[in-house]
């Protein structure tokens, strides 16, 4: 779907792509369906797993309108256009911002947890890879199908998701597990210092990462910061 | 080790289609792939922990629209092989393991920005692409879109299994000079930081969270 994204028109041969068998079978005459390529050469950009919901709304539109139907091109370039932004924004939030970090926390969180007792650690990336999935999968199909099925007013899918609390009872479980982990580290076999060390360095990572400052320049920090430690101390 | 090299860059190559490019299925995560290599490597376990900490250090980098963050694929490849490696051929003990790959780390974080770069450029080539396209469907050439397609996906991959083979490469051969080179007392201080990695990964993903 991205492999030509392009800061010109960003992911329109992708969409072309996927579109490419509807068109070639709505327009078996060579001319108009070199009409019906070039219409969507345009620019398109929205996020990669809703792109199955827009592709299916053009398509059942170009069917109505292959069959003499009242849809213009320019509604069509319409609906790319404003449900493409609508999704993208939509999407990011949902499975960039919440979802993605959300099962990697939960897979992350196994590991830290239990690499020393439970041999079946290594189950945690297949967790992963499951849970994301799930939500990932059930998106692209449903995506496809209600958009073909209900045109324009598939953003009723999106009620049905749940994606406002989804996004919002990940990031509650999200930080809940953090503080857990945090906790249940501190009760390990550690000496004293050393949980001190591992709060106050938690503490201040918390507040610096608010300033902006990246996670690669706070590694950095540590390694300088422990570095002159060692000499010191 | 040249067969292990290979086959690594080729699997980079790969995971590195997973970011954007293709399927998206989240292979492409230092979580997923740091243990995969680990496998491939013979140490699952060493693998997933170094998966486990990029991934908690990189949990809050996200492409929001046309933005590209700094690749985290390529720098849980590289980092999980050159740890695996290079570690057989040092005396490392006990002590300074932790202190070696918090090494490794730090040297291959700024592959994630380089790479990214060349990601932006080959962004802009594609764009080439598409005025190819502008010019050829008017002409009928309608397989020509399948072609582009495919050809840039491709191109996708060889920029992953080249910069993987060549940063791997480098590494194996500096990395171990490198390490021979540093004080005693800095290695210390290096595998307390090491401990603390924890912390900082969990730190970044509390604020992850925090931000509704």
């Amino acid at each position: 779907m991205q492999a030509v994204w392009n800061f010109e028109r960003m992911q329109n041969l992708g969409f072309l792509y996927m579109l490419a068998p509807v068109l070639n079978k709505l327009y078996p005459e060579k001319e108009k369906r070199i009409q019906s390529y070039k219409r969507h050469l345009e620019f398109f950009n929205t996020h990669p797993y809703f792109a199955n919901v827009l592709v299916g709304i053009v398509a059942r539109l170009e069917e109505e309108m292959a069959k003499g139907g009242e849809v213009k091109p320019e509604e069509i370039s319409a609906v790319k256009m404003s449900m493409g932004g609508a999704f993208g924004g939509i999407g990011d939030s949902l499975f960039w911002g919440a979802w993605r970090p959300f099962t990697a926390l939960v897979a992350c969180v196994l590991v830290i947890i239990y690499l020393k007792k439970w041999e079946g650690a290594w189950l945690a990336p297949l967790i992963f890879l499951f849970l994301y999935n799930f939500l990932h999968f059930h998106t692209r199909i449903k995506g496809v199908l209600e958009g073909y099925e209900k045109k324009t007013k598939v953003v009723r899918l999106l009620e049905k998701m749940h994606y406002l609390r989804t996004i919002w009872s990940s990031h509650l479980i999200g930080l809940a597990l953090v503080l857990l982990t945090i906790v249940v580290l501190l009760f390990r076999d550690w000496r004293a210092i050393e949980r001190l060390y591992f709060l106050a360095f938690f503490l201040s990572v918390v507040l610096l990462n608010r300033w902006r400052i990246s996670s690669a320049k706070l590694l950095y920090l540590l390694i300088g910061i422990s570095c002159v430690g060692a000499y010191i101390f | 080790m040249i067969v292990e090299i290979l086959v690594v860059s080729f699997i980079g190559g790969l995971l590195s289609l997973d970011v954007s490019a293709w399927g998206q299925i989240m292979v492409c995560r230092p979580i997923v792939c740091g243990p995969l290599i680990g496998l491939l490597l013979g140490d699952l376990k060493t693998g997933l922990i170094i998966g486990v900490l990029l991934e908690l250090i990189w949990i809050n980098v996200i492409s929001m629209g046309a933005a590209i963050p700094p690749d985290a694929t390529i720098v849980a490849v590289t980092c999980t092989t050159l740890i695996m490696l290079t570690e057989r051929m040092l005396p490392l003990g006990n002590n300074f393991q932790g202190s070696y790959r918090i090494i490794v780390l730090a040297l291959t974080m700024p592959l994630g920005e380089i790479f990214t770069r060349i990601d932006i450029k080959q962004r802009k080539l594609n764009a080439h692409f598409v005025h190819y396209l502008d010019r050829e469907i008017p002409k009928g050439n309608l397989k020509a879109l399948g072609k582009v397609n495919y050809f840039s996906l491709f191109l996708f991959f060889l920029k992953g299994f080249l910069f993987s083979l060549i940063a791997i490469s480098a590494g194996v051969y500096f990395l171990p000079k490198l390490f021979s080179c540093l004080p005693y007392g800095i290695l210390t201080g290096l595998n307390f930081a090491y401990r603390l990695l924890p912390a900082l990964g969990l730190a970044i993903a509390f604020n992850t969270f925090r931000d509704l």
